[in-house]
Protein backbone atom coordinates (compact mmCIF):
# COMPACT_ATOMS: atom_id res chain seq x y z
CA UNK A 1 0.00 0.00 0.00
CA UNK A 2 1.17 3.26 -1.01
CA UNK A 3 -1.46 5.93 0.18
CA UNK A 4 -1.79 6.10 3.66
CA UNK A 5 -4.62 3.43 4.40
CA UNK A 6 -2.04 1.05 5.86
CA UNK A 7 -1.94 3.26 8.85
CA UNK A 8 -6.12 2.48 9.06
CA UNK A 9 -5.50 -1.08 8.21
CA UNK A 10 -2.80 -0.72 11.11
CA UNK A 11 -5.40 0.89 13.87
CA UNK A 12 -8.31 -1.18 13.11
CA UNK A 13 -6.05 -3.91 13.08
CA UNK A 14 -5.15 -2.99 16.66
CA UNK A 15 -8.70 -2.70 17.43
CA UNK A 16 -9.97 -5.88 15.85
CA UNK A 17 -7.30 -7.74 17.69
CA UNK A 18 -8.76 -6.34 21.46
CA UNK A 19 -12.36 -7.22 19.72
CA UNK A 20 -12.31 -10.69 17.97
CA UNK A 21 -16.19 -10.07 17.26
CA UNK A 22 -15.56 -7.45 14.96
CA UNK A 23 -12.81 -9.64 13.21
CA UNK A 24 -14.75 -9.30 9.61
CA UNK A 25 -14.03 -5.73 9.27
CA UNK A 26 -11.27 -4.04 7.75
CA UNK A 27 -10.18 -0.90 5.86
CA UNK A 28 -11.57 -2.16 2.36
CA UNK A 29 -8.99 -2.83 -0.39
CA UNK A 30 -8.96 -1.00 -3.90
CA UNK A 31 -9.68 -4.84 -5.22
CA UNK A 32 -12.24 -4.49 -2.87
CA UNK A 33 -14.33 -0.91 -3.16
CA UNK A 34 -14.23 -2.42 -7.30
CA UNK A 35 -16.62 -5.25 -5.74
CA UNK A 36 -18.74 -2.90 -3.21
CA UNK A 37 -19.43 -0.62 -6.77
CA UNK A 38 -20.13 -3.67 -8.87
CA UNK A 39 -22.25 -4.97 -6.22
CA UNK A 40 -24.06 -1.88 -5.92
CA UNK A 41 -25.13 -2.16 -9.45
CA UNK A 42 -26.27 -5.56 -9.19
CA UNK A 43 -28.09 -4.52 -6.10
CA UNK A 44 -30.44 -3.02 -8.31
CA UNK A 45 -30.76 -5.80 -10.46
CA UNK A 46 -31.05 -8.51 -7.70
CA UNK A 47 -33.90 -6.00 -6.28
CA UNK A 48 -35.86 -6.45 -9.43
CA UNK A 49 -35.61 -9.34 -9.23
CA UNK A 50 -36.70 -10.18 -5.94
CA UNK A 51 -39.76 -8.48 -6.29
CA UNK A 52 -40.75 -10.37 -9.30
CA UNK A 53 -40.04 -13.70 -7.33
CA UNK A 54 -42.22 -11.87 -4.83
CA UNK A 55 -45.19 -11.72 -7.18
CA UNK A 56 -44.88 -14.90 -8.82
CA UNK A 57 -44.73 -16.72 -5.20
CA UNK A 58 -47.89 -14.80 -4.58
CA UNK A 59 -49.83 -14.48 -7.95
CA UNK A 60 -53.72 -14.04 -6.11
CA UNK A 61 -52.19 -12.85 -2.60
CA UNK A 62 -55.30 -10.37 -2.29
CA UNK A 63 -54.21 -10.04 1.14
CA UNK A 64 -51.90 -7.44 0.01
CA UNK A 65 -52.56 -3.57 -0.28
CA UNK A 66 -52.15 -2.84 -4.19
CA UNK A 67 -50.89 0.14 -3.44
CA UNK A 68 -48.36 -0.99 -1.00
CA UNK A 69 -46.99 -3.65 -3.48
CA UNK A 70 -47.36 -0.55 -6.53
CA UNK A 71 -45.11 1.80 -4.16
CA UNK A 72 -42.26 -1.30 -2.89
CA UNK A 73 -41.97 -2.17 -6.83
CA UNK A 74 -41.13 1.54 -7.46
CA UNK A 75 -38.74 1.81 -4.72
CA UNK A 76 -36.99 -1.48 -5.71
CA UNK A 77 -36.86 -1.04 -9.63
CA UNK A 78 -35.18 2.20 -8.60
CA UNK A 79 -31.73 3.14 -9.11
CA UNK A 80 -30.04 3.82 -5.45
CA UNK A 81 -28.78 7.07 -6.37
CA UNK A 82 -31.90 8.21 -7.45
CA UNK A 83 -33.67 7.30 -4.67
CA UNK A 84 -30.78 9.21 -2.49
CA UNK A 85 -31.29 11.93 -4.42
CA UNK A 86 -35.23 12.05 -4.05
CA UNK A 87 -34.92 11.62 -0.15
CA UNK A 88 -32.58 14.94 -0.14
CA UNK A 89 -35.12 16.95 -2.44
CA UNK A 90 -37.88 15.79 -0.16
CA UNK A 91 -35.65 16.21 3.29
CA UNK A 92 -35.26 20.24 1.96
CA UNK A 93 -38.67 20.13 1.22
CA UNK A 94 -39.92 19.26 4.83
CA UNK A 95 -37.47 21.40 5.96
CA UNK A 96 -37.61 24.61 4.77
CA UNK A 97 -41.59 24.58 4.48
CA UNK A 98 -42.98 27.19 6.52
CA UNK A 99 -46.47 28.18 7.84
CA UNK A 100 -48.47 31.31 7.05
CA UNK A 101 -51.15 30.99 9.74
CA UNK A 102 -50.59 31.62 13.45
CA UNK B 1 -43.84 0.37 -15.34
CA UNK B 2 -42.78 1.26 -11.87
CA UNK B 3 -42.26 4.89 -11.03
CA UNK B 4 -40.17 6.51 -8.19
CA UNK B 5 -42.73 9.00 -5.92
CA UNK B 6 -41.53 12.30 -6.20
CA UNK B 7 -43.15 14.53 -3.98
CA UNK B 8 -42.25 17.71 -5.41
CA UNK B 9 -42.94 16.80 -8.96
CA UNK B 10 -46.64 16.48 -8.05
CA UNK B 11 -46.48 20.09 -6.23
CA UNK B 12 -44.68 21.96 -9.28
CA UNK B 13 -46.76 19.84 -11.56
CA UNK B 14 -50.06 21.23 -9.59
CA UNK B 15 -48.87 24.72 -9.25
CA UNK B 16 -47.91 25.61 -12.78
CA UNK B 17 -51.76 23.50 -13.93
CA UNK B 18 -53.13 25.78 -10.96
CA UNK B 19 -55.00 23.47 -9.41
CA UNK B 20 -56.30 23.96 -5.93
CA UNK B 21 -56.55 21.31 -3.54
CA UNK B 22 -55.87 20.49 0.09
CA UNK B 23 -52.82 17.89 1.13
CA UNK B 24 -54.19 15.24 3.47
CA UNK B 25 -52.65 11.93 4.22
CA UNK B 26 -49.72 11.38 5.47
CA UNK B 27 -47.45 14.33 3.44
CA UNK B 28 -50.13 16.40 5.06
CA UNK B 29 -49.19 14.75 8.82
CA UNK B 30 -45.27 15.01 7.80
CA UNK B 31 -45.66 18.74 7.31
CA UNK B 32 -47.36 19.23 10.50
CA UNK B 33 -44.63 17.04 12.36
CA UNK B 34 -45.89 13.67 12.55
CA UNK B 35 -43.17 11.25 12.41
CA UNK B 36 -44.55 9.19 9.54
CA UNK B 37 -43.30 8.66 5.91
CA UNK B 38 -45.06 7.83 3.10
CA UNK B 39 -44.69 6.64 -0.49
CA UNK B 40 -47.71 8.17 -1.99
CA UNK B 41 -49.23 11.48 -1.87
CA UNK B 42 -53.48 12.15 -1.22
CA UNK B 43 -55.12 15.35 -2.26
CA UNK B 44 -58.55 16.69 -2.38
CA UNK B 45 -59.29 19.12 -4.91
CA UNK B 46 -61.33 22.06 -5.00
CA UNK B 47 -64.81 20.54 -6.36
CA UNK B 48 -65.33 22.94 -9.02
CA UNK B 49 -65.57 21.88 -12.70
CA UNK B 50 -62.82 24.28 -13.76
CA UNK B 51 -60.58 23.06 -11.06
CA UNK B 52 -61.24 19.49 -11.64
CA UNK B 53 -60.61 20.13 -15.71
CA UNK B 54 -57.26 21.42 -14.54
CA UNK B 55 -56.65 18.76 -12.36
CA UNK B 56 -57.34 16.11 -15.16
CA UNK B 57 -55.37 17.51 -18.04
CA UNK B 58 -52.20 17.56 -15.46
CA UNK B 59 -52.58 14.34 -14.11
CA UNK B 60 -53.26 12.83 -18.11
CA UNK B 61 -50.27 11.29 -19.46
CA UNK B 62 -49.20 9.20 -21.89
CA UNK B 63 -47.26 6.63 -18.88
CA UNK B 64 -50.46 7.15 -16.37
CA UNK B 65 -52.25 4.56 -14.87
CA UNK B 66 -55.00 4.22 -12.94
CA UNK B 67 -56.15 1.42 -9.94
CA UNK B 68 -60.19 1.05 -10.04
CA UNK B 69 -62.03 0.49 -6.75
CA UNK B 70 -61.59 -3.04 -5.96
CA UNK B 71 -59.06 -3.96 -8.74
CA UNK B 72 -55.61 -5.33 -7.30
CA UNK B 73 -53.19 -3.64 -10.59
CA UNK B 74 -53.03 0.02 -12.19
CA UNK B 75 -53.87 -0.35 -15.65
CA UNK B 76 -52.77 2.19 -18.71
CA UNK B 77 -55.01 5.25 -18.29
CA UNK B 78 -53.45 8.49 -20.30
CA UNK B 79 -56.47 10.44 -20.94
CA UNK B 80 -58.42 11.34 -17.33
CA UNK B 81 -62.13 12.83 -17.75
CA UNK B 82 -62.46 15.51 -14.81
CA UNK B 83 -66.31 13.73 -13.66
CA UNK B 84 -64.11 10.49 -12.96
CA UNK B 85 -63.09 11.71 -9.85
CA UNK B 86 -66.60 12.08 -8.89
CA UNK B 87 -67.53 8.50 -9.64
CA UNK B 88 -65.86 7.36 -6.38
CA UNK B 89 -64.32 8.92 -3.06
CA UNK B 90 -61.31 8.14 -3.97
CA UNK B 91 -59.53 7.94 -7.23
CA UNK B 92 -55.92 5.92 -6.99
CA UNK B 93 -53.47 7.03 -10.37
CA UNK B 94 -49.76 5.92 -10.99
CA UNK B 95 -48.36 8.63 -13.13
CA UNK B 96 -44.89 9.43 -13.90
CA UNK B 97 -44.78 10.87 -10.10
CA UNK B 98 -46.02 7.77 -8.44
CA UNK B 99 -49.02 7.07 -6.74
CA UNK B 100 -51.64 9.61 -6.20
CA UNK B 101 -55.21 9.41 -4.38
CA UNK B 102 -57.14 11.62 -5.41
CA UNK B 103 -60.35 12.35 -2.58
CA UNK B 104 -63.51 13.60 -3.18
CA UNK B 105 -64.78 12.88 0.67
CA UNK B 106 -62.11 12.58 3.81
CA UNK B 107 -64.00 9.59 5.87
CA UNK B 108 -65.14 10.97 9.43
CA UNK B 109 -64.83 14.53 8.03
CA UNK B 110 -66.40 15.38 4.94
CA UNK B 111 -66.06 16.73 1.17
CA UNK B 112 -63.71 19.34 0.28
CA UNK B 113 -65.59 22.51 1.60
CA UNK B 114 -65.30 20.86 5.90
CA UNK B 115 -61.83 19.36 5.06
CA UNK B 116 -60.46 22.92 3.93
CA UNK B 117 -61.98 25.49 6.48
CA UNK B 118 -60.07 23.81 9.00
CA UNK B 119 -56.63 23.32 6.67
CA UNK B 120 -53.63 25.02 7.86
CA UNK B 121 -51.85 27.26 5.16
CA UNK B 122 -47.67 26.33 4.73
CA UNK B 123 -45.08 28.30 1.98
CA UNK B 124 -42.65 26.27 0.14
CA UNK B 125 -40.84 28.57 -2.34
CA UNK B 126 -43.47 30.62 -3.64
CA UNK B 127 -46.21 28.33 -3.59
CA UNK B 128 -48.89 28.47 -0.50
CA UNK B 129 -50.14 24.72 0.37
CA UNK B 130 -53.16 23.94 2.11
CA UNK B 131 -52.94 21.06 4.37
CA UNK B 132 -55.71 18.98 6.22
CA UNK B 133 -54.96 19.64 10.23
CA UNK B 134 -54.09 16.74 12.10
CA UNK B 135 -57.14 16.86 13.85
CA UNK B 136 -58.80 16.27 10.32
CA UNK B 137 -56.16 13.40 9.40
CA UNK B 138 -56.59 11.74 12.60
CA UNK B 139 -60.50 11.70 11.79
CA UNK B 140 -60.05 10.52 9.06
CA UNK B 141 -57.57 7.32 9.95
CA UNK B 142 -59.82 6.91 13.04
CA UNK B 143 -62.51 6.13 10.69
CA UNK B 144 -61.01 4.16 7.93
CA UNK B 145 -59.63 1.88 10.86
CA UNK B 146 -57.15 -0.12 8.27
CA UNK B 147 -54.24 -2.05 10.21
CA UNK B 148 -52.12 0.90 8.98
CA UNK B 149 -54.38 3.72 9.35
CA UNK B 150 -54.00 2.09 13.68
CA UNK B 151 -50.08 2.05 12.89
CA UNK B 152 -49.76 5.61 12.23
CA UNK B 153 -52.45 7.11 15.13
CA UNK B 154 -49.50 6.92 17.71
CA UNK B 155 -47.39 9.22 15.55
CA UNK B 156 -50.42 11.49 14.50
CA UNK B 157 -51.45 11.92 18.42
CA UNK B 158 -47.48 12.76 19.66
CA UNK B 159 -47.55 15.40 16.59
CA UNK B 160 -50.81 16.50 17.64
CA UNK B 161 -50.21 16.70 21.11
CA UNK B 162 -47.23 18.75 20.68
CA UNK B 163 -48.31 21.44 18.15
CA UNK B 164 -51.16 21.88 20.86
CA UNK B 165 -48.29 22.60 23.47
CA UNK B 166 -46.23 24.25 20.94
CA UNK B 167 -48.95 26.34 18.82
CA UNK B 168 -46.08 28.54 17.61
CA UNK B 169 -43.25 25.81 17.22
CA UNK B 170 -42.77 25.63 13.63
CA UNK B 171 -39.56 23.76 13.30
CA UNK B 172 -41.88 20.94 13.73
CA UNK B 173 -41.41 20.58 10.17
CA UNK B 174 -37.66 19.69 11.05
CA UNK B 175 -38.86 17.26 14.03
CA UNK B 176 -39.77 14.89 11.03
CA UNK B 177 -35.91 14.55 9.84
CA UNK B 178 -34.87 13.48 13.48
CA UNK B 179 -33.32 10.46 12.83
CA UNK B 180 -34.07 9.18 16.39
CA UNK B 181 -37.60 9.17 16.05
CA UNK B 182 -39.84 6.27 15.39
CA UNK B 183 -41.25 6.36 12.00
CA UNK B 184 -44.67 5.03 10.87
CA UNK B 185 -45.35 3.90 7.49
CA UNK B 186 -48.75 5.47 6.57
Amino acid sequence: MTDGRWILDELLGATMRRMPGMAAFRFPSRGDLASLQMASTRGTDDSARIARAGREAHPNDDQVDPKLRATTEMILAMPVDDRLRQLEAESRFFSSIRPLDG
Amino acid sequence: MPREFQLIGYLRLFAEAGVEYVLVGGVGARIQGAATTTQDIDIMPEPSVENMERLARSLSHEQTEKKDFGMTEYVPHPVIDPMEFRASDVSSFRTRFGVIDVLMDLPGVGAFDAVHRNARRYEWETVTLSVASLDDIIASKETADRAKDRRALDALYQARDHLREHPDAYELSDRALDPERDIDEI
